[in-house]
């Protein structure tokens, strides 16, 4: 047995391994490790508490009950982001949530498509976040961040939120590097936009 | 007088603007660009509040509710060396086996002028039999209707050469297309459930 405490100076891949020889308190580990980046994830992909905390639920025991078939050479943060961003996305896609974007979608390539995907607000779910959208900047750039295209949500919140490099974004979505930066430095662009508009009012 | 084109800010020189790795050109494009100076301090703010974001936490059971629809796998010990276990109809078969070797043993070594003998004799007949065989089969070769022309195309050195260029040609042709149709495809594989 080992003693709770001792896995804190361990690596990501000391742990797993830990875990793939049946240490339960490694699972522990990996949770105490985890749940927050993860729900917090979550939490700003689909906006409800309840809901977030389901997908993270989800999200955990996949990734806990295929710890065995983990392997090495993949980075395990990556794995475990890959696994939550994708219970988001597929939630999103199945409720037809929140699709908004002040540029309109970013594969509209005439200006009626771009006029069709333009600022579709959702009305559902929003007092979700009413606490923190009362503290006034970092308020606006929830509501912001939230109003964002789910891609480029989940692009913006690993990389400048959970501080994941370009490359780690483009192997958790499974998207080229290229479309991971033109994500991300789309959705700074509307960040900005409403920042300065908050600031001009 | 020349006017040469603005070259504003783009998204790359952002990223190096933020890593303080700016090209000196775009640096003093920077000092003189009133509209680049605004876009990099306001990407700066919208950074500096994404960084401030704070990190939501789940209720405090969370935890305990994920590893009780875990299956924490222990792995079984893995044996050194593993015997079939021995039942009665085993042990009578490897019993029947070393009396069997310890009698082949016990027979060559008494009549060992007859083993030689049979051995002698089998050897010779091995050897008949396969030089009537090479015998047989280059008659059957040298009367086949194409082998005046094969025979006549490795009439000369050179042209002897040739025909072992082709042929090893046509052979790692052979290979190669064999290696194409056995090759599995190298696909990227992501972790499992990802």
């Amino acid at each position: 047995m080992i003693p709770p405490g001792s896995l804190r100076a361990k690596t990501d891949q000391e742990v797993v391994a830990l875990a793939k020889e049946g240490s339960e308190e490694a699972y522990r580990e990996l949770i105490r490790r985890y749940e927050r980046p993860v729900f917090s994830l979550i939490f700003r992909m689909v906006r409800n508490r309840e809901l977030a905390e389901d997908l993270s639920q989800e999200t955990f025991i996949k990734v806990l009950n295929a710890v065995q078939s983990y392997r090495p050479e993949f980075k395990f943060s990556s794995w475990v982001f890959k696994i939550a961003n994708n219970a988001a996305i597929d939630h999103l896609r199945k409720r037809e949530l929140d699709t908004l974007s002040l540029e309109g979608s970013p594969h509209a390539d005439t200006p009626e498509l771009i006029e069709a995907t333009v600022l579709q607000v959702s009305e559902r779910g929003e007092n979700q976040l009413q606490e923190v959208e009362n503290r006034e900047l970092g308020g606006t750039i929830e509501q912001a961040i939230a109003r964002l295209r789910p891609e480029y949500r989940s692009c913006i919140l690993l990389r400048h939120v959970e501080g994941r490099t370009y490359e780690e974004i483009a192997e958790i979505l499974n998207l080229p590097l290229g479309t991971v930066k033109t994500y991300i430095h789309r959705a700074r662009n509307e960040l900005r936009i409403l920042l300065r508009s908050v600031r001009e009012e | 007088m020349t006017t040469w084109p603005t070259k504003h800010f783009t998204a790359d020189d952002l990223d190096a603007f933020h890593s303080e790795a700016l090209s000196s050109e775009m640096r003093l494009h920077l000092e003189s660009c009133p509209d680049c100076q605004k876009l990099a301090k306001l990407d700066r703010e919208v950074l500096a509040l994404l960084r401030e974001l704070p990190s939501y936490a789940p209720r405090a059971d969370f935890g305990e509710r994920v590893m009780s629809r875990v299956t924490v796998e222990k792995p079984g010990p893995v044996p050194v060396l593993s015997f079939p276990r021995l039942t009665r109809r085993r042990i009578a078969a490897l019993t029947a086996l070393a009396a069997g070797m310890v009698a082949s043993v016990a027979w060559s070594s008494s009549n060992r002028v007859l083993l030689d003998a049979w051995l002698d004799g089998t050897a010779a007949s091995l050897f008949n039999w396969g030089s009537a065989l090479w015998q047989n089969g280059v008659a059957e070769l040298t009367a086949q209707p194409w082998f005046e022309t094969v025979r006549q195309v490795s009439d000369t050195p050179l042209r002897l050469a040739l025909a072992a260029v082709a042929m090893v040609g046509l052979y790692g042709s052979g290979i190669f297309a064999l290696r194409r149709l056995v090759t599995p495809s190298a696909g990227t594989v992501s972790n499992a459930g990802a």
